[in-house]
């Protein structure tokens, strides 16, 4: 039988889902009997050096605190990126590990003395997800469906399918993460009705409104904060008992990567405990010198209620992205009929609380909200196989897609927001008499100038018959797919003769590139 | 899906696929001009229904695949046009002036060409989208038009020249 998976690549945990012959989704469990695994990778050897293999997961994650250099988490956040990228400089200050510029301008990370290229370390997860469906069924896996948030833009998704091909999964289609959040959660099942989605993860929060009627399922707009998620609950927790560190026992750890780590580690634990207890407990022993010269056991319990005052400035901000979801599409929040949590940090109480107040009503009781995604992306699986019917998913893209000619004319091709799959054609002209080459640019981007988007590729069409200035006549198309993804097409007007396009410069890996990883 | 149903489907995008510049949005959604909101939606929601390339695309020839796409994405701008009151109110105006694609007169405007005649490049428009679709009959009749209409116009010529040769 075809084997086919649904995948939540997260920043910071990932998760694998797969469905029965009727269609059922179900979780498959790593080795460690976790339903999600960290979408962390250690290098024990310098890539391609054939030396030990690189940890991914749990295993990973501890050997942050001793080999933090080599240790890469939340690559997402760099994945289809350019180095010079405002939030990837403001990243690179942040990270343990260290970022470089590939010689196209894009980021890459630098561990062992070797340059390593984001998708190659999102493949590495990949294939630990690819290894833990094929331990359950015993059998080769065929095909994968991945999700991606909605705000990806063309390089981004792109950069995630070199990823997966990397990993040797074939992509059966890249969905975005509220979509299959809605469909995980029963939607296309249900009344008609609209949801909004909210989904607070380690690293961001994207918040969705989807309408859903009739087996149609369309997300009718997506905001979000991408520097809104569980690491600023996690630094909001450090910071305050850094501060009483320093201000009760005058120990300064902002320099002891190490004993930072170790205390990391626990904050996080403490933080997951108080989304069912009321209280938690940190013990750290031989934590930092004192003055005396003697080490600090270091033992702080920790009250929910605490807790919820310290992170008060977070979860402020998670009041803006929601309205403006429903203000996108002319609602208050309080129009909307239900709403579904999605993401790990949406199991602590405050976070709920605050959902709730602001849409007026409590969300939708969801047993696993880190398994969303892809128990929803699994169900796409079903509904590609036909084994759900009448389900109907409209996603749209999420930049607009634009065309410079050699004329310095820059039009908008395919707008943002356009249902998907979209095509579109635009013609340009030769502009010398017996010109036998025209080149043009395509961009991704809202601005009205190609300088302020950010160009995807420069083509050229050769051999083109010479005639007067103006009567070589090309049309290009432009098709998004439904991964979202743009192709590009050429042919001579007249003729009709498809004519060999030839990308001059391109972000992401080549295709050369990605054939020599796999 | 029934054998029945798919061949409606397929009917309806060979035709749509050949007037697609020609007919207004409501026409495409088979909707009257004082539809309201829910209305459009309810007739978009069933032609994506059917039209999708998820529900309708698969094993099909790639050619026929393009026009698919092509009519689906027509329809879905339809919908974005129809469903959102200040778009709309702008497209009305655009189709009183005899434009059926929101944004095309203002788009064409910033190209390159020589006709200062208001119903020539009309007829130009409409001649270089029939040549986009490979609808080389539709636009020779147009830009033939065109050029009575200013006889000294290059870029008509050059379009009328490409017209001719894809006609033959
Ligand atoms: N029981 C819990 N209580 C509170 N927070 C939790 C709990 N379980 C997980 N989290 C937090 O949820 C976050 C991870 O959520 P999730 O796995 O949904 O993220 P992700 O999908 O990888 O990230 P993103 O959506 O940003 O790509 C982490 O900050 C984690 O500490
Ligand atoms: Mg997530």
């Amino acid at each position: 039988m075809k084997r086919s998976i649904g995948i939540d690549l997260g920043t910071t945990n990932s998760c694998v889902a797969t469905i029965d012959e009727s269609g059922k989704p179900s979780i498959i469990a790593n080795k460690l009997g976790e339903s999600t695994t960290p979408s962390t990778v250690s290098l024990r050897s310098a890539p391609g050096s054939n030396g030990e293999p690189p940890l991914v997961g749990a295993p990973a994650m501890r050997r942050a605190t001793t080999n933090p250099a080599e240790t890469l988490y939340g690559v997402k956040r760099l994945i289809g990126r350019r180095y010079d990228d405002r939030s990837v400089q403001a990243l690179a200050a942040t990270l343990p590990y260290k970022l470089v510029s590939a010689a196209n301008g894009d980021a890459w990370v630098e561990v062992l003395g070797a340059q390593l290229s984001p998708p190659e370390v999102s493949s590495m997860v990949l294939r630990e997800l690819h290894e833990i469906a094929a331990a359950h069924f015993d059998d080769t896996v065929h095909e994968a469906i991945i999700t991606v948030p909605a705000h990806f833009d063309n390089a981004e998704r792109r950069a995630t399918a070199d990823a997966a091909e990397i990993a040797g999964l074939k992509v059966r289609r890249l969905l975005n993460e509220p979509t299959a959040a809605a469909l995980g959660y029963g939607a296309h099942r249900g009344k008609d009705q609209r949801l909004a989605i909210c989904d607070l993860g380690g690293g961001t929060f994207d918040v969705s409104i989807v309408n859903v009627e009739g087996g149609i399922v369309e997300v009718i707009s997506s905001q979000g904060d991408l520097f809104l998620g569980g690491d600023d609950v996690d630094r909001a927790i450090m910071q305050k008992l850094l501060g009483e560190l320093r201000s009760d026992h005058g120990i300064d750890l902002s320099e002891e990567p190490t004993a930072l780590q170790r205390l990391k580690t626990q904050v996080v634990q403490a933080k997951h405990t108080l989304s069912e207890a009321r209280s938690a407990s940190l013990e750290l022993l031989h934590l930092g010198e004192l003055s005396s010269g003697k080490f600090l056991d270091y033992r702080r319990t920790i009250e929910r209620a605490e807790l919820n005052d310290w992170v008060g400035p977070v979860l402020a901000r998670l009041d803006a992205p929601c309205k403006e979801a429903a203000a996108r599409c002319g609602l208050s929040p309080k129009d909307v009929d239900a709403i579904v949590l999605v993401g790990g940090m949406t199991r602590m109480p405050a976070i709920q609380s605050r959902i709730a107040s602001i849409f007026g009503r409590p969300a939708l009781k969801v047993v696993n909200p880190d398994e969303i995604v892809s128990i929803g992306a699994a169900t796409q699986c079903a509904i590609l196989d036909g084994l759900i019917e009448d389900v109907v998913l409209l996603d749209v893209t999420s930049q607009a897609l634009g065309l410079l000619s050699e004329d310095g004319n820059y039009q908008q091709v395919i707008p943002c927001n356009a249902t998907i799959p979209t095509r579109e054609h635009r013609i340009i002209a030769t502009s010398k008499d017996d010109q036998r080459e025209l080149f043009f640019e395509v961009y991704e981007g809202g601005a009205a100038v190609p300088a302020a988007n950010r160009q995807l590729g420069r083509f050229v069409c050769r051999d083109l018959p010479s005639a007067p200035a103006g009567e070589v006549m090309l049309l290009v198309e432009f098709t998004v797919d439904v991964d979202g993804i743009l192709h590009v097409a050429t042919s001579e007007l007249g003729s009709g003769e498809q004519r060999e396009l030839r990308l001059m410069a391109t972000a992401g890996l080549t295709r050369a590139e990605i054939r020599r990883l796999r | 899906m029934s054998q029945d149903r798919k061949a409606a489907i397929e009917d309806f995008v060979q035709r749509a696929h050949k007037v697609l510049d020609q007919v207004s949005y409501y026409r495409l959604l088979s909707i009257p001009a004082t539809a309201t909101e829910a209305q459009v939606r309810a007739a978009y929601y069933k032609l994506a229904a059917s039209l999708h390339p998820d529900v309708h695309g698969i094993g099909v020839d790639p050619a026929y695949r393009k026009k698919l796409t092509a009519v689906f994405s027509r329809v879905a701008e339809a919908y974005k046009v129809l469903a959102d009151s200040t778009l709309r109110a702008r497209y009305d105006r655009e189709l009183a002036e005899g434009s059926v694609r929101i944004g095309m007169g203002a788009d064409i405007k910033k190209k390159k060409h020589d006709i200062s005649d208001a119903s020539a490049l009309r007829f130009y428009k409409l001649g270089k989208a029939a040549l986009g679709d490979g609808d080389y009959k539709s636009a020779l009749m147009n830009l033939r038009f065109a050029l009575q209409k200013e006889p000294e116009s290059k870029s008509i010529k050059a379009a009328l020249d490409a017209a001719e040769k894809g006609n033959a």
